[in-house]
Formats: structure tokens, sequence, C-alpha cells
């Protein structure tokens, strides 16, 4: 057993009342830290020069979790994408928005605790999906920071799966510059505990990004998010959806902070959480916070939480469909929703498997 | 050059007016365990109540100052004068109050507004009541309408004992305590089961002494079946040198029973408004809180309302207005801890001139509160690109059985909206006016006739310009 020692994660930018315990949440880390596995499936990538751009991407998880991933040890395992040059880039195709280069990334440990850290550089005018997947099995704790940098007219897509049983520190730093454009799709249907921390800084002008997060906690799983978007650059845009289920003894928390910056002018953030509650002892902890230093901007957020509502219950009743059933059914097709926007059929058939073995049916009943 | 809209600032110029206090008794200045006794000497407290105060100020030495809202760090409680009793006592008829006193609350307009439409006025200036008057017809129906420390000397002595800081404790906060320990000033009232007050009582709080903090205590009981409108106001003179007010609200409103509490505050800007109040509200009762903010420096304001009682249910009603050198965070919180409980807040703040408005808020939704509702829905304005406005919400839920739902708007003056009106023959000018002054309208429809007027008076949005 390794020292084990306390820190304050994911912290909210813009901090309340302390008795609400919302600020940030304490993780104790075990840190005989060694590295996880990554494998990059695909070895076609021009390796990422470790530049200076890296140190000036903030994460979500914040400066506390440094130590983790790096420390005076530099314990965890470092691997870096890049994509694309000037001349030569792999264009987004613009009417549908798919990226031309998918490469797939699977992170795994079998060690009490490990870290690791992935660079992503997509280049001016490149193109690139990345699918990281968080495979099953361990029984400790994985830390992975992934820093993504976005150049000009570039299109990143980060996708995350998350399938383990450990605890899982996921940390993502993103920064976009100018009409760069940054889609993050996370699914957590894993058993461990899940600390989930993403910061995008939209710093060129029309820079956009939009986030989409689906979670399932069940059994006394803790789902802790904290999602920041700053709005730097003129014309900025930002979306986030977040959508989950929680049942049985699942405890969640989610921050999600639209930051509107002074000189983020004509820039539109809009956040929306739905949480359906089918546990007797769940919690469930929202805040929702939009800063604002900007005249002419647009910002929203909506919430909706609580269990079925009497309508859905009735046309499921109607046509003979208990409750427990209308809410697996439910459960399945908020996530559903999103796995399907992966576009890789091999990791879409992955996470429905998951699905399948942590709610415990069978496909064909469901 | 497109000249912008130009909303212009609160006038304030009816209540920047003050008279000298040397006949005034004062403390001097700072907070000290000695400072302490002698107000509590000075007010011939009960021994509990000095006890109490004193215990108080243990709390506040050891009590930190909060580390998340706006900075508090322009005031220094070595320089604030704790208690300004005014030259004389309290009085049933405006025509006995000294002078230059009744001057300042005739312009406020006070004892017109009392003969016109209240059933009761309370006056405060400095830290003591100097009038205290309610309608026979209203104290005939068993209402207690009275200044806190007739109370707690007299026949309700032990009804303020038992609930005297029993729903805001000083171990809540810093200046929770700091109340405990100096309070003075303040009203007490009890409304008798099944009476209903038709119209509303009101009290008034002027601070006039430089460099002085106002502490009054309000402790309302509103008993089984009975309803209540109340109403408070308070305003200051502009001085250079730091105000502090941190009074206490504490509202029990009983079995069925009905409380509206609305609040037009008007500090002047060097103020300080560290104010704690709260609501108790059992089976079946409602707490409805209309709240506009409009003075102040620096502000802490978050009425907060627990839902005790199966059924019982809560309104919180809001508009803030932030100018030049304000930094005024408000909001409200709302704990569900009974089932079928509902709450729902509307607010609107606005920005203008470097101001700072943060809506904070919380709702909390325990295990036991099952078929609970709750509504959250705010909205705000800015109207330049030096200002601020921050909303952050949070909500805390530990049962399924509940319906919770949260929404909330940022921006400008809407470019549509202007175009809309515009097609219907409005002036661009008109047109901006229009949509700032509706904007706030969601409290003044809130309020008696005669307070809506007073409150469109503080916005008084002047708009010039921005044609071209």
């Amino acid at each position: 057993m390794g020292q084990i020692e306390e820190f304050k994660i994911n912290p909210l930018p813009s901090i309340t009342w302390n008795w609400l315990r919302l600020n940030d949440v304490n993780v104790k880390w075990n840190m005989d830290i060694g590295p996880c596995n990554i494998e990059i499936k695909e070895d076609n990538n021009e390796k990422a020069k470790d530049a200076d751009i890296w140190g000036d991407i903030k994460t979500g998880a914040g400066e506390a979790a440094d130590v983790i991933f790096a420390g005076e040890n530099g314990k965890a395992n470092v691997a870096a994408l890049s994509f694309g040059n000037s001349d030569n880039a792999e264009a987004a195709d613009s009417n549908s928005g798919v990226c031309e280069k998918v490469v797939h990334v699977d992170i795994t440990s079998n060690k009490t605790s490990s870290a690791g850290v992935l660079k992503i550089h997509g280049k001016e005018n490149s193109s690139v999906s990345v699918i990281e997947t968080f495979g099953k099995g361990g029984n400790g704790s994985i830390a992975f920071r992934t820093l993504v940098q976005a150049e000009k007219n570039s299109r990143v897509r980060l996708v995350q799966i998350f399938l383990e049983d450990q605890t899982l520190l996921n940390d993502v730093g993103c920064v976009c510059e100018e009409n760069a454009d940054l889609e993050v799709l996370q699914i957590f249907a894993g058993k461990g505990n899940l600390y989930n921390g993403i910061r995008t800084d939209l710093k060129g002008d029309k820079a956009h990004t939009e986030k989409s997060i689906g979670y399932l906690g069940q059994n006394k799983q803790v789902v802790d998010i904290n999602l920041v978007v700053n709005h730097l650059g003129k014309k900025t845009g930002s979306e986030i959806q977040v959508d989950g289920t929680l049942k049985d003894e699942a405890e969640k928390t989610f921050r999600g902070t639209i930051d509107f910056k002074n000189g983020s002018s004509q820039s539109v953030g809009a956040e929306t959480e739905n949480v359906l509650l089918l546990g007797d002892n769940v919690v469930n902890k929202t805040i929702p916070v939009i800063l604002c230093a900007e005249e002419d901007v647009e910002g929203s957020h909506g919430a909706t939480i609580g269990e079925l509502d009497e309508e859905t219950m009735f046309y499921f009743a109607s046509r003979g469909i208990d409750q427990e059933l209308a809410e697996d059914i439910m459960t399945k097709g908020k996530m559903e929703v999103l796995y399907r926007k992966i576009n890789d059929e091999v990791t879409e058939k992955l996470v429905e498997e998951q699905l399948a073995e942590v709610m415990g049916y069978d496909r064909e009943e469901v | 050059m497109k000249e912008k809209t130009y909303v212009e600032d609160i006038d304030r110029n009816i209540y920047d007016f003050k008279y000298d206090d040397k006949d005034a008794y004062k403390l001097k200045a700072g907070l000290t365990p000695e400072i302490v006794e002698q107000l509590s000497a000075e007010k011939h407290d009960p021994e509990w109540m000095r006890q109490f105060r004193l215990d108080s100020l243990k709390l506040y030495n050891e009590i930190p100052v909060p580390d998340w809202g706006p900075s508090i760090e322009g005031l220094n409680i070595d320089n604030i004068v704790t208690y300004v009793r005014p030259n004389t006592n309290m009085k049933a008829d405006w025509k006995d109050v000294p002078e230059d006193i009744k001057n300042t609350f005739e312009r406020l307009g006070i004892p017109q507004a009392e003969r016109k439409s209240l059933a009761g006025v309370g006056a405060q200036y400095d830290s003591e009541l100097v009038y205290h008057n309610v309608r026979e017809e209203v104290a005939a129906k068993g209402v207690v309408y009275t200044d806190m420390e007739s109370a707690l000397n007299g026949e309700f002595a032990d009804m303020v004992k038992e609930h005297f800081m029993k729903l805001v404790t000083p171990h809540d906060h810093k200046f929770a305590a700091l109340h405990g320990a100096v309070w003075s000033g303040g009203s007490f009232v009890y409304v008798p089961k099944g009476v209903k007050v038709d119209i509303p009582l009101q009290s008034y709080f002027r601070l006039n002494a430089a460099g002085a903090g106002q502490f009054e205590h309000t402790l309302i009981i509103v008993d089984e079946g009975a309803d209540l409108h109340f109403i408070e106001g308070c305003s200051a003179p502009k001085y250079n040198v730091a105000n502090l007010h941190a009074g206490c609200v504490e509202l029990f409103v009983g079995k069925n029973a009905k409380l509206r509490y609305s609040t037009i505050e008007n500090w002047s800007k060097n103020m300080y408004n560290l104010n704690t109040k709260r609501a108790i509200v059992e089976e079946g009762g409602t707490i409805e809180w209309v709240s506009g903010s409009f003075g102040s420096h620096v502000s802490y304001l978050y009425p907060m309302s627990i839902l005790k009682g199966k059924g019982s249910r809560m309104e919180f009603t809001g508009v803030t207005f932030a100018g030049k050198g304000q930094n005024l965070d408000t909001g409200a919180k709302v704990v569900h801890a009974a089932p079928d409980t509902s709450s729902y807040m509307n607010t609107r703040s606005i920005s203008k001139d470097g101001g700072i408005s943060t809506f904070r808020s919380s709702v909390v939704v325990t295990k036991e509160a099952e078929n609970s509702k709750s509504a959250v829905s705010c909205q705000s304005l800015m109207l330049d690109s030096i200002s601020r406005s921050d909303t952050i919400p949070a909500m805390d839920v530990r049962t399924r059985k509940a319906n919770i739902g949260h929404e909330a708007q940022i921006g400008s003056i809407s470019d549509e909206a202007v175009f809309y009106l515009m097609s219907r023959g409005m002036s661009e000018e008109d047109a901006r006016a229009c949509i700032v002054s509706g904007f706030a309208d969601n409290v003044s429809k809130e309020l008696p006739l005669e307070y809506a007027l007073e409150m469109n008076n503080l916005i008084r949005l002047e708009m010039k310009g921005s044609i071209g």
C-alpha cells in the first residue's frame, strides 16, 4: 500500500456557500503511482513535439491534480498525437462534420495506482477524431489527463468511453484557436467512481465547442463532474448537454460553468442538464454557473431533475410495461442517444454490451 | 459613432440628506466585551440576553470572514459605532418626535403612507425606534406590533426568549454572531390564530450617523391560519466612511398561515449590507418574499425558507440593480424538509456602470420531501461591458420523488425586441426604455401600488441616444 494523499480537485471557478460542499471534491489518492498502458492502435501519426504549448493548457481537475500526473517523480506514462500540417491537412467534411482521421486509444492498468497523459495536437486546418476507451478490469485507481490543442480552423473530436471497474480521475484541458471546433463526447458506464474535470478555453475568435456527457450511476458510485468553458474570443460558441441516470445509492455532482470573459462579444453559450432519479437513496447535486463580464453575449442554462413523469409512466403502463422495465428502457434510451453519436461501430457495440452488463439485462428484453 | 443607450443611475436625491447627530448618545467605536456589556446595560437586557450577547461576541471572534462572496476588506469593525441612541424615546404620535427626525421620515413619506395605506408603522432612527404605532382596529384583533425592547421586557418576554435567534443562530455565520452581540431596535409582531391583517404593517430603518452600524432584529410570529403582509424599507445618506447594516429577520409561519415579507432596500453606497433573513413554515403555510435591492456598496442577502410542514410553500420574487461602485450578491435559499412542499424563485438583475450583480441560490430537497416541486428562474441584463453579472444556483436533491427545474438567461437588450416594438410605432429610445423598465416588472407588480411607484421612482430609467 503506497502513501495516500488527499487533494481537493474539480474546483468551481466561482465558489459558493461551503456548507453545500460543492466548491470542490476531496479525493484520497494512492501516490505509489506507476504508468498506465496507453495503446495507440493506429500508428500513422506524426508524433507531437513536446513544445511549449502544453504548459499553457489548464485542466478541469485543477492544479491540485498536477502532482498525480507529473509530480517530482513523473511516473505517468506520456503519449502524444499530432495531426495535419498547414500544407497537407486532413480537412473535416464541412457538410457532415465527420473527421477523416480516426485514432483509437486504449487505456488500461493492472496496477493499484497508475497515471497517464495523452497530448493531442490538431494543427491548422486538420481534422481528427480520437476515441479513448478506458478498459475494464483492475481494482485500484487510474488517473488520466488529455490535453488538446486545436489550432486555427482545425476540428478535433474527443470521444471518451469509461468502462472501468476502478476509480478514475479523468482530467481534460483544451485550447481552441480561431475558428477551431472541438467536440467532446463522454460516456460513463463503468462500475467504479468517476472524477471528471474538463476545461476548454475558446481562445480564438469563432472557436466553438460541443460537450455531450452521459452517465449511469448505481450502487454506491460517485460521479463528480467539473466542466468549465471559458469564452475569450469574439463570436465563440459552446453547447453543453449532460444526461444521466442515478439509481440505488449513487451520488452525483455536476459543476458546469460558462464564463464569458470581457472581450468575448457576440458569443453564445448554452448548457442543459437532465437527471433521471430512480433510486430511493440517490444524491444529486447540480450547480450550473454563468459568469459574465461582457454585454453583448447570450448565456443560458436549464436543468430538470426528477423521476419519470406521470405522462411517460402512463404511456408505458398502457402498453403493459411495468415501472421497472419502463425505467430501464428510459435509462438505456438516454445513453443510446449518446453512444450512437460515436460513429464507430466497434466502440458503440462495446458500450452497448457494457450497459447490458451493468444494468443486468439481455439486449433482447429491452 | 453610435451613441449607446444610457440608463440613468438610481436617483438618490430623496434619500441623501442628513442631520447633525450631536445630541445622540453613542458608544465608542469598535467591538470589545466591555462595549457589549455597556450596550446590554443601556438596553436594560435581562441576564440571559446579556450572556447571549457575550457568547455571540466570542463566536464572532472565532468565525472566519466568508471566503466566497464580495470583498468586505473596506469594512473595519474597529471603526464602526455599534450603538447610536437618538435624542428621544419612542413615541406613538409623530408630533412628539423631535423636529429633525420627524422631518427625515416626512421626507421619506412614511407618515403619509401610514395615513393612506398601512395598518401600523415602526420607524427606527440609527439604533432605536423613535416611533411605533398600530391602528386601533388592528390592535383590537389581538395583533401585537411593538419594538423589540418592549417585547423583550414586557408581557411577551417568554415568547421572545423562545424564538429569539433560534432560527438564525449566532453559529450561522460571522455576521449573525455579530448581530447576536450588538443587536438593538427592530420590531416584534404577533398575529393571533385566524386573524387576517388586511393592510400591511411597515417598519422603516434609517441610519443617519456616519460610521455607525445598524443591527435591528425583526421577529414575526404568524399563528395558525393567520395572514400578514409586512413591508420593510431602509435608507441612509451617503458618507465617505463605511457604514454597516447587519440586521436579522426571523419569521415563524404557522399551520395554514400566510406571510408576505416585502423589502425595498436603498442603503447608501458606503453601506455594507450583511443581512440575514429566514422563515420557517409549518404545514400548509406560505411565505412570500418580495425583494428589491438597489442600494449598498456591498450586499450579502439571501432570504432563506425552511419548508418544515407538509404542503408548505415559498415564493421569492426579487430584483437587483447594481450600478457604479456596487457589488450586490443577492438571491434566496430554500430547504424542502417535508412532503408535498413547493418553491418558486423568480429574479431579475441589472448591471451597469461597472456594477457587479450576482444571483446566488440554493435549493435543498431532503429525503423526507417526497412529491416536492421547485422551480427557479433568473434573468440578468448587462447594460455595458465594464459591469459583471453572475448566476450561481445550486441544487441538492436527495429524493427521487421530486420535480426540480431551473432556468437562467443572461444577455443584453435584444435588438429583435427593439425592432418588434419599433415596428408597432415606438421610437427606438422608447422601445429600449420600455424593455428595461419591463424587465423589473416582476417585483413592482407584487407590491402595493404606493410601493410599486416608489420602486419605479427608484429605478428611474432615463434613456437617451441609441439612434444612429
